[in-house]
């Protein structure tokens, strides 16, 4: 029986190896195996180092590897890709903290690194740690499943990067959104419901006052419709949303500048859920 | 053969009656010396004729006689079959552990199936005339800037491209003009400083 047990560990702990250390891996065969990795051999030992130190801190690798492949892909400088990383990893570990101190576990590792991820983002678009982290606290204190926590992080941070909206204005529309009685997958519906209105010439704080009345009185999606209705004294518009955005033509990456290229504003043909013009699902 | 036919009368009897004299003991004794398949067949009933034998059965006495512990912890001891693992014992076990892995392994993939598998189809496009070559770049493809070429079918200068992303994920992209300009999606109100000099476009599903 001894015998049996222990060909049983042997054999769970040579299969379970690999997978255990196959994330931090993943960094050295890119260095291995990416052609473009020898643009960056000079910060080759610092980048491992970022990688390192966050798989011993627990954080998650994919968003530090997507930002590495992002970065090569687009030809930044090596310094640049580094201090990218460092401040990603510096992201995801403040993510991290909040999500520990406030108690907020996640049975799917995956939930847990979308959240980290919207984390990240609501950080680079200007959001503090403070606020992610009353708006966390709020969550646990009405009960809300971490799942939900998720899904509103990610909605905030769609909201936060289209919008003009400042922190406590994320604060407010956070705090209404988990108190409300809208279940997570109406949640969804905000930022399509911000384009639209948007479209109809209302300002970002008036949009955000209007949704957070009507959830802080209990109500639905439908009654934030009409109050926009009422407000604007317009009809629903039949076309998708259309949002002017960033202008046309906005450069990114090493030597790219001046692009005129702009995304076509083509009938969409789904519902106003639909996502922004550049582009439209179908579930 | 005879001596053996009369042998097992005896222990017959012995098995009916629970006695057996002296001397029958000796010629069982003296018969298994000679014969090695009586020996063979009776050498675990050979205590206990005699012990018999004797006359001190354990069924009629409350208490063991004064050597019985130590004559059966020495035939334990003398006949217990040591556990050897063959390679047949070797070859179940590790099929037991692929079986054990395997179902662990099917299991997540179900649960991971409900869960993960549902995908959202979108449908990207830019409008960029006179590229000759649109690619679609992101998150969601390693930032390859060749998996994803999009398409101008009646050259209108629209590029277009359909691709089915993981639901409840973030996605951030950028287009790619020509193999080397970088841009965000114009028209995606969602924009984010890549933290390398540019903008991408951000789409949560």
């Amino acid at each position: 029986m001894r015998h049996l047990r222990f060909a049983f560990a042997l054999i769970l702990a040579l299969l379970a190896a690999p997978a255990l250390f196959s994330e931090s891996s993943d960094v050295r065969s890119w260095f291995r195996d990416e052609p473009r990795a020898h643009s960056y051999s000079a910060v080759e030992a610092d980048v491992l180092r970022v990688f390192d130190d966050a798989g011993k801190a627990g954080l998650p690798l994919g968003p530090l590897m997507d930002k590495l492949q992002e970065g090569a892909s687009k030809g930044a400088a090596a310094n640049v890709l580094l201090t990218a990383l460092r401040a990603e990893s510096q992201r995801l570990s403040m993510g991290q903290a909040i999500l520990d101190t406030q108690g907020v576990r996640f049975i799917d590792p995956g939930d847990r690194e979308e959240a980290l991820r919207a984390i990240s983002l609501l950080v680079v678009d200007g959001v503090s740690a403070q606020t992610i982290e009353s708006l966390l606290a709020l969550a646990v204190s009405v009960g809300r499943d971490p799942l939900d926590d998720a899904e509103a992080l990610r909605v905030l941070a769609q909201v936060k990067l289209s919008s003009r909206l400042a922190d406590n204005d994320i604060q407010r529309l956070g705090a209404a959104l988990l108190k409300s009685r809208l279940p997570r997958a109406a949640f969804n519906s905000i930022p399509p419901f911000l384009l639209k209105a948007s479209a109809l010439g209302m300002s970002d704080q008036a949009i955000e006052d209007i949704i957070v009345s009507v959830l802080g009185s209990g109500g639905s999606l439908i009654q934030m419709e009409e109050e926009i209705q009422k407000r604007k004294g317009l009809a629903s518009p039949s076309s998708p949303p259309v949002r002017s955005g960033s202008p046309g033509g906005s450069a990114v990456g090493g030597s790219a500048g001046g692009a005129s290229a702009g995304t076509s504003n083509r009938p969409a043909g789904g519902s106003p859920g639909a996502g922004p013009a550049g582009h439209r699902q179908q579930r | 053969m005879q001596e053996c036919g009369r042998i097992e009368s005896i222990v017959r009897v012995w098995e009916e009656r629970g006695t057996l004299a002296p001397s029958d003991l000796e010629q069982i004794t003296l018969h298994c010396a000679d014969c090695h398949a009586c020996s063979k067949l009776y050498s675990r009933v050979l205590p206990l004729l005699e012990r018999d034998a004797r006359g001190t059965r354990v069924a009629d006495s409350d208490e063991p006689d004064a050597g019985f512990a130590e004559r059966v912890m020495q035939r334990i001891g003398a006949k217990a079959p040591r556990k050897v693992f063959t390679p047949l014992s070797w070859a179940a076990a590790a099929a037991a552990c692929l079986l054990l892995l395997a179902g662990i392994g099917a299991g997540v993939l179900v649960y991971s199936g409900g869960k993960h598998t549902d995908e959202v189809v979108v449908h990207f496009e830019l409008d960029a005339p006179g590229a000759q070559s649109v690619a679609l770049v992101g998150s969601f493809n390693g930032w390859d800037t060749s998996k994803l070429p999009m398409t101008d079918a009646n050259r209108d200068g629209v590029w277009q491209i359909t691709v089915h992303l993981k639901k409840n994920s973030i996605n951030v992209y950028n287009f790619v003009i020509d193999g080397s300009r970088w841009v965000s999606d114009p028209k995606s109100p969602a924009q984010v400083d890549d933290g390398l000099g540019g903008l991408s476009s951000m789409l949560r599903l």
